[in-house]
């Protein structure tokens, strides 16, 4: 009868669990197990060292480099892609001419396949020919052009207006879906009551897309920490590594040098600082 | 009635299984992707009309650039579920999975099958590996000075033949508002070319050899000279800005007349063809280098068979059937675009570069390999950053040559090798 | 009726959206133009002369018309079914109280951190075993576990904010759990299930490394694999790779486009206050 009980109550995890331990965990455990081990992913050779490519990792002096740059590009895809989602959001929930266009543009950036970003904005940031460039000359300013993707203290801010381009559909996307929730009676009751645009804002927009809040904001920080994508394709985690991120960095040790051991490390790593990241602000903001 | 109906079907269960258990199917890997591909399956398709036996799946990993295709047919192998047969490069890249065990030695079917007598030599020297050979050389490929011919004739200029002549046209045509060269450093490996050059030119080709299996210290004034001239090169005769373009817009300046010359390869020509541009306003030379052989930069693509391919034989059939003269001259400029098969040559009158280049490559004694061959990737990547950094101006050329050296002997030390096994050209 | 915005910010959205467009324009600019007129007069020169040859070329070198059916399918299939399952994880971690709750949701979070690079060896093995190599219906099985962690945490939040006392009420009514999921909590939470639709089918759509690792056969293909075909070995065709791009994004423009209609104020807001 327990059983019964909680049979009925508790089943609907066991279909996500179900694939999640098959196809899921099996491959994380592997993954860890490479981990301890020196293996080039491919000859039979297989060297156990323990928890030395962890060590490794630390004391790496690229990776220390890794961690600054994904922490810069956390900073900006968790503030601007959010606070630009968020207004943008606001702005196409009413009743404006040509919402549709609006929604559908402001989305467009995420749904482009990853090599038409990689071409167009190499183009777009090129030295000689590229548009940045050509507008500062066109303009007079000519001193302001740069060399966006091959000068160190440049690039990875290159990528990052990039990656807000791109990032911004989805922050959007989930608030949009958010505000259809809030019940048009609060804002109406604050017009009876002579609240400002700004004021409503704050006081009955935020608030009431605080769950929304946590789950773009949680999925910002597990995302920063593994970008990958975009980095590859457009400066390949160069000049040098000066571009170079978690992703990319254990991209590169796993299939370009052959260590699958530390790149599984990295990856371990990598899915370990997510977790801690996300769940101890989940856990803060499920608090009521 | 209904008997002889129930063994018609029987009978045709049986041819059917009977023929297809007779089709088998060759999964064959490439690299190769656009019109080129389009042809390859074509290809593909004559050889199963003249074998019905043998059906070709044509499994093309295109355009992702060498690190993952690498990462495809890793996967596969380390799974079991590598093809029979694919491409590779020569060098460090196929290196590795010969040495894994994942590549049939191939040496008693050079006798067999004659492949000694048709292919260019130094190609088949090329793809050795610790004495062994794991793969036929199908392509065959050099790298040099491009250039376009209506803006050299404006400025008057000349082929070099010494680097000091090569150094004042670059002068020349900087005076003029045109930069000499345009090279793209995205992935490194173009601007790589250049460097490689330059130490041909400072070492000459023993020492250069030896430099690239690491028997020879880096840490030297030949390389110091090396990084010195790139340096120069980067700071006055290269397009600005050029380390993180990608290395497929780099031959767009040239096109625009922004720039005079691109490092490029004996492939170029069909290129041009494919961009709308008139072949008969480039031209090439070939790299002073002051030395005697003169050697350029060269290196091969193999096909390499399965070790655990249940179809090694008609691996090997088909492989004796690609490279034979009359296939390889059929289907040149379109499913291939390069080839080792020597007499192979393209019309004249239509592609006259790829004709003279194809003149050069059967001519060579002997070639230096891109340096990315030669070295294990992970070493490369270190190359290539230092690289950067010379362009950048964050170290200078002798810290270069020492980080370089640092760099060889920490991998060497890590890893226990002593030599590098297969820079080809070494014999 | 008071206008909600000012010709100030309007003329503002204007110009914001003509830069994030920009981009885009640049992709359909090229796919109408000729490679030579590209790489000779400039990328972004206006074009010398329009054509619309690259999109027949594009489609047949990027064998859409047999990928095209490959993707469609799995996407259909597999973006409802995915997050129908994550729906009925997520109601439980949201509105349950349980010792493991909280754990089970870290177990989750923990598969979103993980990069797929390093676990394509072991899925490889995994489904080789399971005979789902090189079949397209193999790649249900891995798309799905891959959504799930980013679906159940999208839909546990959504989820926790509807009303305890609707949840209550409904149970006190005798509903089984599944029930109060299907009857109450999810038709309260169309627009994140919408949203979520939007951007399962676009991520599944432009799956690349996965397809690329499990499928070899040319029938099981999806239009990203096809995508690669467009780029040579020594070049590529820039007009032709920016007509697949937009051939091959067509269907997740046409969602979006039919989903997002649905994001209406008041649709669920109004049913909250029954």
């Amino acid at each position: 009868m327990q059983m019964r009980r909680f049979l009925s109550r508790y089943w609907l995890l066991f279909p996500a669990l179900a694939f999640y331990g098959v196809f899921l965990v099996y491959p994380m455990i592997f993954s860890f197990i490479v981990s301890l081990y020196r293996w080039d992913g491919l000859s039979p050779a297989k060297v156990f060292i323990g928890l030395r490519n962890y060590v490794r990792f630390f004391s790496d002096p690229t990776s220390l480099l890794v961690l600054k740059n994904n922490l810069t590009w956390m900073a900006f895809m968790l503030s601007i892609p959010v606070a630009l989602g968020l207004i943008l959001a606001v702005i196409l929930n009413e009743k404006i001419p040509g919402r549709t266009f609006f929604r559908a543009a402001f989305y467009s950036p995420t749904v482009l396949p990853l090599v038409a970003v990689g071409i167009i904005w190499s183009w777009i940031y090129n030295p000689t020919f590229g548009a940045v460039n050509s507008f500062f000359r066109i303009i007079g300013l000519p001193h302001l052009a740069r060399n966006w993707l091959s000068d160190p203290g440049v690039a990875l801010y290159s990528v990052i207006l990039t990656g807000i381009w791109q990032g911004t559909g989805f922050p959007m996307l989930l608030f949009l879906a958010g505000l259809q929730t809030i019940p048009k009676e609060l804002y109406e009751a604050a017009d009876i009551d002579g609240a400002t645009g700004l004021q409503k804002f704050f006081y009955i927009t935020i608030p009431s897309l605080r769950e929304t809040f946590v789950v773009v904001i949680s999925l910002l920080m597990i995302g920063s920490l593994k970008v990958f994508d975009l980095i590859y394709v457009m400066t390949w985690g160069g000049p040098g590594n000066f571009t170079q991120v978690l992703s990319t960095w254990m991209y590169f040790n796993t299939f370009v040098y052959h260590k699958a051991g530390f790149g599984s490390a990295i990856a371990w790593i990598t899915a370990a600082t997510s977790l801690g990241v996300a769940y101890p602000y989940i856990r803060i903001m499920s608090r009521r | 009635m209904k008997r002889a109906l129930y063994l018609s079907i029987c009978c045709l269960v049986v041819l059917g299984i009977v023929g297809i258990a007779a089709a088998i199917e060759l999964r064959v890997m490439t690299v190769w992707g656009g019109q080129q591909k389009e042809y390859l399956d074509q290809m593909f398709a004559e050889y199963t009309s003249l074998n019905p036996e043998v059906k070709i799946s044509h499994e093309s990993v295109a355009g992702t650039g060498a690190a993952t295709y690498i990462e495809v047919l890793k996967t596969a192998a380390a799974a079991g579920t590598a093809p029979d047969v694919w491409f590779n490069w020569g060098g460090e890249l196929s290196g590795f999975f010969a040495d894994a065990g994942y590549c049939e030695p191939l040496d008693e079917y050079f006798e067999k099958y004659g492949w000694n007598k048709i292919l260019i030599p130094w190609t088949i020297e090329a793809v050795r590996r610790n004495g062994k050979l794991y793969g036929v050389p199908i392509c065959s490929h050099g790298m040099t000075f491009w250039y376009r011919k209506d803006l050299w004739d404006q400025l008057g200029l000349t082929e070099p033949k010494t680097y000091k002549e090569l150094e004042e046209l670059c002068a020349k045509t900087k005076a003029a508002g045109i930069y000499p060269l345009s090279v793209a450093g995205k992935y490194g490996w173009m601007v790589m070319r250049l460097l490689d050059y330059l130490l041909e030119y400072t070492a000459g080709p023993e020492l250069h050899d030896k430099l690239n299996t690491t028997e020879e210290s880096w840490d030297r004034p030949e390389v110091v000279e090396m990084y010195r001239l790139f340096k120069k090169w980067a700071d006055e005769w290269i397009v600005p800005g050029f380390l993180q373009v990608n290395p497929d817009d780099a031959r767009m300046p040239m096109y625009q007349g922004q720039a005079l010359m691109v490092f490029e390869g004996s492939w170029m020509e069909t290129v041009f063809k494919q961009d709308g541009q008139d072949v008969n306003n480039f031209g090439f030379f070939l790299h002073p280098t002051e030395h005697e052989p003169l050697r350029i930069s060269g290196f091969p693509e193999q096909f390499m068979v399965n070790a655990q391919s249940k179809y090694k034989k008609e691996a090997l059939e088909f492989i004796n059937w690609f490279i034979q003269k009359d296939v390889q001259q059929k289907w040149l400029g379109k499913a291939v675009t390069s080839t080792c098969t020597i007499g192979v040559y393209p019309d004249e009158k239509e592609l006259p570069n790829t004709y003279r280049f194809r003149q050069v490559l059967e001519q060579l004694q002997d070639v230096y390999p891109p340096t990315d061959q030669a070295f294990p990737p992970e070493l490369m990547h270190k190359y290539f950053e230092i690289q950067d950094s010379v362009a950048l101006g964050l170290v200078t050329p002798e810290d270069a040559a020492k980080r370089m050296q640092a760099a060889i002997e920490e991998y060497k030390e890590e890893t226990g090798i002593k030599v590098f096994g297969s820079a080809p050209g070494m014999k | 009726m008071r206008r909600g915005y000012s010709n100030v910010s309007f003329f503002l959205l204007i110009f914001l959206t003509l830069l994030v467009l920009f981009p885009f324009a640049i992709v359909v600019l090229t796919s109408l133009r000729t490679q030579q007129d590209v790489v000779t007069r400039g990328v972004f020169a206006p074009p010398e002369f329009v054509t619309l040859q690259n999109f027949p070329d594009a489609w047949r070198m990027g064998r859409f018309s047999v990928y095209y059916k490959n993707s469609l399918s799995i996407c259909l299939v597999k973006v409802p079914l995915g997050i129908f399952i994550a729906a009925l994880a997520a109601y439980p971690l949201a509105k349950y109280r349980f010792q493991l709750r909280e754990t089970l949701l870290a177990f989750f979070l923990l598969g979103l951190g993980i990069p797929v690079n390093v676990v394509l060896l072991p899925l490889t093995i995994l489904l080789k075993k399971l005979y789902l190599l090189d079949n397209l219906w193999g790649l249900l099985f891995p798309y799905i576990v891959f959504g799930l962690p980013f679906q159940i945490l999208v839909l546990r939040g959504f989820f926790r904010g509807i009303p305890d006392e609707l949840v209550d009420a409904a149970r006190i009514d005798g509903c089984t759990e599944f029930l109060v999921l299907l009857r109450v909590v999810l038709p309260l939470s169309v627009p994140a299930v919408l949203a979520l639709f939007i951007m399962d089918f676009l991520a599944t759509w432009n799956e690349f490394l996965m397809a690329l690792i499990f499928i070899h056969s040319d029938k099981w293909k999806t239009v990203p694999l096809g995508m690669m075909y467009f780029q040579g070995q020594f070049a590529s065709s820039y007009p032709i790779i920016n007509a697949g791009v937009l051939l091959g994004i067509l269907p997740v423009v046409v969602v979006y486009v039919l989903l997002q209609r649905y994001f209406v104020s008041g649709i669920t807001a109004g049913a909250l206050k029954e």
